[in-house]
């Protein structure tokens, strides 16, 4: 029987509603797994146990007064939730995982936390990145490394490794992360969660603190595709604070993650495999997971064949010029003028990314990196939306290796970029996908990401939660022989 | 390839007091860096149009009128010097300087 802290959304919010338990109980055991496991994992920055179970107790009372027409209003009301470090909180510590804003209190909310609060969700603490979002395993972080709950001698990724690590260790229900290119898909898939990228636009960007604005997308890590598919439509829509918001309405998700739908619908999808995704220098347990998940498709029925796509090589460049020059300028408000301290305590990656940024834009240099980078982009775009006339869906790896050691990313000039080359492409696009696990190397998860064209989450989300299904039922059906 | 004044000009730009260990140890990762965004060059992009936004929105307009806001007071709360109301910043010009 699964403990209280265990449960997905899904099965919290039918608890609630039939008064198994209260929310301040799964609070309680969630606060609990905290204080036992947050001093070896070091997924929180900062906690807030005092007001989670305030709001628990709020949330009880709804429910006690209202019943299940509680959750007309407020969906995930009562559920715990651990937000990323980049997100501003109203009267909550902010810090980026950053020595400049080590003491940094945001006067106002973000969008997204505004409308999880809305929705009744509880928040329990801030979670540990890489600071600023500067990486792909949290050693980037001016305050702590997390560790991986699979394996503590083990990186979670990053840069939204905390959030990832918080929910593979069931320190919460679920959590929220963000992506520049892969910050969510990667650290999922090193700790085993689900951690879905929606469409660039899709997530209103108010009040996160930004890094590549062109690219940065919040988003769910949680423990089952239907359980994104909750926070979607939750967070989703347009925020008149974030112009980049689009005003497409936000439709019910949660409709594609039921296996009556995928059922009569998804067999008629087609599925691309990207062939150069599978890059040289793979470990080849993350290929052979990644196909095994692919056959699965292939012999539930899927069409499946390979699609070609420019090699991600690419993106690397593309990706490392378009960040870094944004990342420049958008961190030029640290002035110590209005808020944090001098600009000498960046940490070394900050800065790092802060000085190629600043030549890649400056003047002289523009034209042969900046704008030659936007061209590549339009490219790469290009690319996508002819892939996606014949596919539905393209399927591939998101890292080339499973979880690395503690001390991987010192000393290496991109790091992060690198880890990252099998996001970049789409990150670049703006197209959404999701991360989900799809076997283990050894004691450390692997993950298959699904991603499909802009605004087109329903695809994503319906391909995955079968894939979901077919890949638990393989499980089982392993036992029983 | 960056020489170390190059790095210098690009860390006064970005407004870091950089020691002269940390000089070249930047030059050096710049580099490195640089020398991998060259494979750009194996792509024709002379007949592409540079993408800045991937929304495709064009003019995405408010209404002109007055909101609530921050209140003054929350706006100077993370401000290391403040008097009066106002923030207190470093002087753009010497004491005694007068008009050339």
């Amino acid at each position: 029987m699964k403990k209280l802290n265990e449960l997905s959304i899904t099965e919290t919010v039918k608890g609630l509603k039939s008064h198994d338990f209260s929310s301040t109980e799964v609070t309680k055991e969630c606060v609990w797994a905290i204080t036992k496991n947050d001093k070896q994992i070091h997924a929180f920055v900062t906690t807030c146990f005092e007001g989670a179970l305030k709001e628990a107790q709020e949330a009880d009372e709804k429910i006690t007064r209202n019943g299940e027409k509680a959750f007309g209003k407020h969906p995930l009301l009562g559920v715990p939730f651990a937000l990323k470090d980049n997100f501003c909180t109203k009267g909550l510590l902010t810090t980026a995982s950053s020595n400049i804003i080590r003491n940094f209190i945001p006067p106002y909310e973000s969008a997204v936390s505004q409308r999880l609060k809305d929705a009744g969700a509880v928040l329990l603490g801030k979670t540990n990145l890489d600071a600023f979002a500067h990486g792909s395993s949290t050693e980037s972080s001016d305050f702590l490394t997390t560790r991986n709950p699979h394996n503590h001698s083990r990186l979670p990724g990053g840069s939204s490794g905390g959030s990832a690590a918080a929910v593979a260790a069931n320190m919460c229900i679920f959590a929220i992360g963000s992506e520049t290119a892969g910050s969510i898909r990667q650290p999922a898939s090193w700790c085993g969660v689900v951690g879905f990228k929606p469409t660039y636009g899709r997530v209103s960007r108010y009040g996160v603190i930004a890094m590549a604005s062109s690219t940065d997308s919040p988003g769910p890590i949680t423990k089952t595709v239907a359980d994104s598919a909750l926070v979607l439509n939750v967070i989703s829509g347009k925020d008149i604070h974030d112009s980049t918001t689009s005003d497409l309405p936000v439709e019910d998700y949660s409709k594609y993650t039921d296996s009556k739908y995928t059922a009569s619908k998804n067999r008629k999808l087609k599925v691309g495999v990207a062939k150069s995704y599978f890059i040289k220098g793979m470990e080849p347990e993350v290929k052979s997971g990644v196909m095994n998940a692919v056959s699965l498709l292939k012999n539930s029925g899927y069409e499946v064949s390979d699609v070609d796509l420019i090699d991600p090589k690419y993106s690397i460049a593309v990706f490392t010029i378009i960040q870094r020059s944004e990342v420049s300028s958008n961190l030029g408000r640290f002035d110590g003028i209005r808020y944090g301290y001098s600009r000498d305590e960046f940490g070394f990656e900050a800065k790092k990314r802060i000085m190629l940024g600043t030549y890649t834009l400056s003047a002289g240099y523009y034209d042969k990196y900046y704008s030659k980078a936007q061209k590549v982009r339009t490219l790469i775009i290009n690319d996508f939306n002819k892939a996606f006339k014949t596919f539905d869906v393209i399927v591939g790896p998101i890292t080339p290796c499973v979880a690395l050691e503690v001390g991987a990313a010192k000393g290496n000039a991109m790091f992060g970029e690198l880890q990252d080359i099998l996001n970049e492409p789409s990150a670049m696009a703006g197209i959404t996908a999701i991360s989900i696990p799809c076997g283990f190397s050894h004691d450390l998860p692997i993950g298959i990401q699904i991603m499909a064209n802009r605004f087109e989450e329903g695809k994503v989300l319906s391909v995955s939660s079968d894939l979901e299904r077919l890949l638990k039922a393989k499980v089982v059906k392993k036992t029983v022989k | 390839m960056l020489s170390i004044d190059a790095v210098k000009k690009v860390s006064k730009l970005a407004r870091f007091n950089l020691s002269d260990e940390e000089q070249e140890m930047f030059q050096k990762l710049l580099n490195e860096a640089l020398d991998y965004i060259e494979i750009l060059n194996e792509l024709d992009t002379s007949n592409t149009e540079s993408t800045s936004q991937v929304t495709g929105l064009v003019n995405v307009f408010d209404k002109d009128a007055a909101v609530d806001s921050l209140t003054s007071k929350d706006a100077l709360k993370n401000a290391p010097k403040t008097k009066r109301g106002l923030i207190v910043t470093e002087a753009v010009i010497k004491k005694g300087t007068t008009n050339p």
